[in-house]
């Protein structure tokens, strides 16, 4: 390629980058090109005749949600009711608030609470950034195969199932496991870790990041290849080196995609691994390893509390409902990108 | 990281479910006395429309025809081991002999419970017999109505009170009563309860050291495990296992009544009575003699503490490979161990050690031997077939020659009755290793000897023990004739309302215990902070519990 | 780019990976280089940790009873032995089971994937009337929903129950798919389906001839992981169906671990059982994951950059 024609290119990329930047910030709706964006501006009548084929796309999906998703929600109603199984959900008594004050004024219930909040925090600060980070690190393989062998590999935990992963974390922290052994081969001593409700984040964090990370990679991986190839090229040819180039061309490209994946995450963060923690925990482990879900497993042994279940089903998901619509609006404002 | 649905978690309870009804267990026979009256018949209830198939002279040990063919639906619970086949024998011979069919409705064992409360909670569609169902998983279902009060129409059901009568379970039976006097859930009836878990110990090294294979006492036993240790110091005398949820629940519930107490899977809801009312077990001295046996056993260095926290396939790795010499088991377990043992052609042997008596004596839990059975569904009553159903459950499960059938086949064609009356397994028939190499088996062949429509090992001392290995037997005679069980307790039927606070109440206080017996057991906690830990029950509502339940006992009595 | 340097230099893996490169006259940086030396080990070592606990799964699955009972086993199997899965495999139940994941899988993946990208398409377009409030709903779901017994009323009501309809329309969308997807979308460039609305496409043309074929990485990893989730589920499956031979192999292996581990007295099963107890659950877990694993590098070559940009340029 002469000269000429790459600076062309090069400047025609410009232009286009230029565009993009400015399409992705403006997303926020201050400076809009005047296109009807919002309600009011349009009728409904010249928006059904302008986009109706986009509506036809919508009714399938809508009526996926009205019926299997918005029908069954009315049986939500039984946290306000005191339901007894077998008998109908809205002939039994109301309640009105009795089992939300139930679990507000329950001590074990907010130990659980906090349990739950940090270790879905832990995760989300911990767990959250490392597949982006492996991604770029395969993203800066040269052998095509050492990639794609490299990434199958990576993804097999994901495939394990909770009841081998419990034993096998269970079997790594004994005493005489891999992890002691290791530890007194440096001259430490031997910890219970199992014994130590202290331990208990490191280990569940541990071993959801050996079993999430690669996976997590795909979704990066994906959005990777999104990444326009003649903006490397444009920025090469700009005298960035390889590490520039990440910074400028690889981490903005995939920036949309974090975003979207972060205000996801955040939302459903209280969504601690529930079945993983009760093959691993025990009664040593409660104070930190005790969630809300292990929590009402064991009440539920004593009586089937679907009210008092269900009450706090509806206060976990309020939290995460405003949670997601306050990470959205956040990245709205700051960074452009957001859910909606 | 894609969503899925999550269930509200409920699996794997079963255990924990059987536990809460040892509680409510327990008649002693020696009170063969008071007739413990507390039987209500209902007015007589309406059959007119109902008899369709029912037998006019059926009574106690009559066999059951229907007098026309008959369907009924059954919630079937699919074992793995023995999957359900169209055309097993059992029910083709139900059909021909008896003149009943079954429309099944299966669910896998896995998750049994959570599929039959789904079903059942949902109202829709419930099957008409709701089979394995343990004492106090039908607690839940009362209020709501799905479940028939099977209380009502005891006298249709001859078979069912004569053995209640005869084996002395009328106080037994008062303890599933609930709030209204009646109960709902026809249990398996026992004659006599069947001790199952032990320890298993290194006979071989047991007998090397000179050690008896039946120590008395507890204490006996420590000092054996000393002895071990002293001879093997690099390996541990005892690796427990059984500690899923909570501290080595199996071994502290055949250890517990020993020491005049509950723990474990028999801890239940926490309450020991007193012989005036009721006390919260966690809170006893005799707990705390428990408690502090196994503490001393850690820190002695004979009992690893791992116990509590490990897994089971790490616990048998550690006996399978030498690092432990004794171990938690039970007549089944004990086969594993040894096959192990066999296959990596080591001299080590295994054997169960009678359980050794206590502080508190040579004891047994209370109760034990109402054990799991079946509910029938609330709509059978509108069914014209009602009472055909119960005079066909009556035979089934509680008559002699119904148990007898669903257990060991039909005389003739899966075994033969030898002279002195024992049954003979027929030898191309194989079950429990009874016939081993035997092509087919008792169970996937031919549908008998299932958990569904069997009850409880046949229920009678002769049917049960029928099919055991000469080994088992022998322990559960053993220990039968040596120990003694504790005194049932009164009932306590709960007010929905009560119910409600008292299981918040309940699963906070048992947390409680459960974690501080852990820390006490390996250490983490000196035993001198006993008082304290019980003060802290305190601060869990205890006297509020033991006050509401302790009201619950005066108004069932009075 | 990435891709001009795969053809040049020799075929040593070890020199290819750490030589450094030069590309268009600029040569890597000192720091850069012996950057890409730490990336491969440090994701050698990563490899390895996620490979061996698979290998010693796979080495317990060939392992005898007895070397597992006593810890032996590590990478390599012990006193060789495939009996459980001569169990498993000489069940016709399985077999039966296993074919009705496979056309469960199948079916619901292609019932999400139609779903999820119509509905991803729609709600991508910014200038969409209403495109808030559909979004809000789809969203609301994620948090509430009306748990175990209203869902199972109104699939009982329905009269889905024992059919397939139970197991491929109840999860039909996963709105976090839903939410990436139409993220995607959002990005694609206008520029193209401008073009094609002036050569005179309808909408479904564009989502069909130009939005669709270039969208090659986001739909085949959706197809993945919708594949991967409905393979694995086993719950709705095991709720809506009553009879055995409708489950999935999920259902069975799932049951089949628990009758060999259950210490239930009265369900004492056949002596057999004792022997498939220890490795029971490598086996099953070998026997769902392997096809499904398998499935990933196919998808794989999907993954090439979807967005010729310079098509339109040129």
């Amino acid at each position: 390629m002469s000269i000429n024609n790459s600076v062309a290119i090069a400047e025609a990329v410009e232009l286009r980058t230029e565009r993009e930047e400015e399409r992705r910030s403006s997303s926020s709706g201050r400076r809009r090109p005047p296109r009807a964006r919002s309600t009011g501006r349009v009728s409904w009548r010249k928006a059904l005749t302008r986009d109706w084929r986009l509506y036809t796309l919508l009714i399938l999906p809508v009526l996926f949600l009205v019926i299997f998703r918005y029908a069954p929600m009315a049986g939500n109603v039984i946290a306000f009711r005191r339901y007894r199984p077998g008998g109908s959900m809205f002939g039994d008594e109301w309640v009105g608030l009795h089992y939300v004050q139930l679990f507000i004024n329950d001590p074990t219930f907010w130990r659980v609470f906090w349990n739950t909040l940090i270790l879905g925090t832990l995760a989300l600060v911990i767990v959250f950034p490392l597949p982006i980070i492996l991604a770029l690190m395969f993203n800066e393989l040269r052998s095509a195969r050492f990639k794609r062998v490299a990434q199958s590999i990576s993804y097999l935990p994901h495939f394990m199932s909770v009841v081998i992963v419990a034993g096998m974390v269970l079997q790594l922290t004994a005493m005489r496991g891999t992890i002691n052994q290791v530890i007194e081969g440096f001259g430490g001593e031997a910890i219970p870790f199992m014994q130590l409700a202290e331990w208990f984040r490191t280990v569940y964090i541990s071993s959801e990041i050996w079993q999430t990370v690669g996976w997590g990679t795909i979704l990066y991986l994906a959005a990777l290849t999104t990444i326009d190839p003649q903006l490397y090229e444009a920025a090469r040819i700009d005298g960035a080196n390889r590490w520039r180039q990440i910074w400028h061309v690889t981490l903005p490209g995939i920036r949309p995609t974090m975003i979207v994946l972060l205000i996801l995450n955040i939302g459903t963060f209280m969504a601690v691994g529930f079945e993983k923690i009760l093959l691993i925990y025990n009664p040593l482990l409660y104070p930190t390893a005790d969630v809300i879900a292990t929590y009402l497993y064991r009440v539920g042994i004593f009586s089937s509390q679907f009210s008092y279940a269900a009450a706090i089903g509806l206060f976990e998901a309020i939290i995460g409902l405003t949670l997601i619509l306050t990470a959205n609006w956040i990245s709205k404002r700051a960074v452009g990108t957001s859910l909606w | 990281m894609t969503q899925q649905s999550r269930p509200a978690g409920r699996r794997r309870s079963r255990r924990l479910f059987a536990a809460v009804a040892t509680v409510a267990a327990g008649a002693l026979a020696l009170t063969a006395c008071g007739p413990g009256d507390s039987q209500q018949t209902d007015g007589d209830f309406d059959f007119s429309g109902k008899e369709v198939g029912a037998m006019s002279d059926y009574g106690l040990d009559t066999t059951f025809v229907a007098t026309e063919p008959v369907e009924f639906s059954l919630f079937y619970r699919d074992h793995p081991n023995y999957p359900i086949e169209d055309d097993w024998r059992i029910l083709t011979a139900l059909d021909e002999f008896q003149n009943v069919s079954f429309d099944i409705v299966s669910a896998p064992l896995s998750d049994w419970d959570q599929r039959k409360a789904t079903v059942i909670g949902a109202g829709t569609d419930v099957p008409q017999i709701i089979s394995v169902t343990y004492p106090g998983q039908e607690v839940q279902f009362v209020a709501g109505g799905a479940i028939l009060a099977v209380s009502d129409f005891i006298d249709y059901l001859p078979n069912f009170s004569d053995k209640v009568e005869r084996w002395g379970l009328e106080d037994e039976i008062d303890q599933l009563r609930q709030e209204d006097g009646k109960f709902y859930l026809l249990p398996g009836l026992r004659e006599q309860l069947r001790p199952q878990y032990t320890y298993a110990v290194r006979t071989d090294i047991w007998e090397e050291l000179g050690l008896s294979l039946e120590p008395a006492t507890f204490d006996e036993f420590a000092d054996q495990l000393r002895t071990v240790h002293e001879a093997y110091p690099d390996a541990w005398p005892l690796s427990d296992r059984w500690s899923a949820n909570g501290p080595i629940e199996a071994t502290v519930n055949f250890a517990a009544p020993n020491f005049g107490t509950s723990a474990g899977w028999g801890y239940g809801e926490g309450l020991w009575w007193d012989g005036g009312e009721y006390v919260y077990t966690g809170a006893t001295d005799e707990y705390r003699d428990l408690v502090e046996y196994y503490a001393g056993l850690v820190a002695d260095g004979l009992m690893d503490p791992e116990s509590l926290t490990q897994d089971d396939d790490q616990a048998i790795a550690k006996f399978g490979s030498g690092q432990s010499l004794a171990i938690g088991t039970n007549d089944q377990e004990i086969l594993r161990l040894r096959s192990t043992f066999e296959e990596l052609g080591t001299d080590a042997e295994v054997s169960m050690i009678v359980v050794p008596a206590g502080p508190a004596g040579d004891k047994l839990p209370a109760g034990q031997r109402l054990v799991n059975g079946f509910m029938l569904a609330s709509h059978v009553a509108e069914s014209e077939n009602f009472l055909a159903l119960l005079q066909f459950v009556d035979w089934l499960y509680y008559s002699d020659e119904g148990l007898e059938f669903a257990k060991w086949g039909i005389e003739g064609e899966t075994f033969t009755r030898a002279a002195d009356g024992t049954r003979v397994l027929n030898p191309n028939i194989d079950i429990n290793g009874l016939n081993p190499g035997a092509p087919e088996a008792l169970n996937v062949d031919y549908g008998f000897h299932n958990g569904v429509w069997m009850l409880e090992h046949g229920s009678t001392v002769d049917l049960d023990l029928s099919m055991l290995r000469p080994e088992v037997q022998e322990f559960v005679t053993a220990t039968v004739d040596k120990k003694e069980q504790h005194p049932l307790p009164p009932p306590r039927p709960l007010t929905e309302l009560e119910r409600e606070q008292v299981s918040l109440w309940q699963t906070a206080l048992r947390d409680h215990v459960w974690q501080n017996t852990s820390r006490f057991i390996v250490g983490q906690r000196p035993l001198t902070e006993w008082d304290a830990y019980v003060s802290e029950l305190e601060g869990l509502n205890k006297q509020a519990y033991l006050d509401v339940i302790n009201g619950a006992v005066e108004r069932a009595a009075g | 780019m990435v891709a001009t340097n795969l053809n040049q230099g020799p075929d040593r893996v070890a020199a290819r990976i750490f030589r450094p490169a030069t590309v268009a006259g600029i040569k890597d940086s000192r720091s850069y280089t012996v950057f890409r030396a730490i990336n491969g080990v440090l994701i050698i070592v990563i490899c390895f940790v996620t490979l061996y606990p698979f290998l010693n799964i796979i080495a317990q699955s060939f392992s005898s009873e007895a070397y597992i009972n006593s810890g032996q086993v590590n990478l390599v199997p012990r006193g060789f032995t495939v009996t459980t899965f001569q169990y498993v495999l000489g069940d016709s139940m399985f077999w039966r089971n296993y074919g009705n994941t496979v056309v469960y899988t199948v079916v619901a993946t292609a019932i999400a994937m139609v779903l999820t990208t119509t509905f991803a398409y729609a709600l991508s377009k910014r200038h969409l009337k209403g495109r808030t409030f559909f979004i809000g709903i789809a969203v609301f779901t994620m948090f509430f929903n009306g748990g175990i017994i209203p869902n199972y009323i109104l699939i009982s009501t329905l009269g889905m129950k024992n059919t397939i309809w139970a197991i491929v329309l109840p999860n039909a969308i996963s709105i976090f798919n839903l939410l990436v997807m139409k993220a995607f979308f959002e990005n694609f460039p206008e520029d193209l389906e401008e073009a094609a609305a002036i050569d005179g496409l309808t909408t479904y043309g564009i989502l069909g001839r130009i939005v669709l074929p270039l969208s090659k990485a986001v739909i085949a990893t959706m197809v993945l992981f919708y594949a991967v989730s409905f393979w694995n589920s086993w719950f709705t499956a095991f709720l809506y169906m009553d009879r055995s031979e409708l489950y999935p192999v999920t259902v069975y292996l799932r049951n089949l671990i628990a009758g060999a581990t259950a210490g239930d007295p009265s369900a004492a099963a056949a002596g057999e059982a004792t022997q498939v107890a220890a490795n029971i659950k490598a086996v099953t877990m070998l026997l769902i994951t392997i096809p499904i694993i398998s499935l990933y590098p196919f998808i794989q070559k999907y993954f090439v950059s979807g967005v010729m940009l310079g098509s339109v340029k040129q």
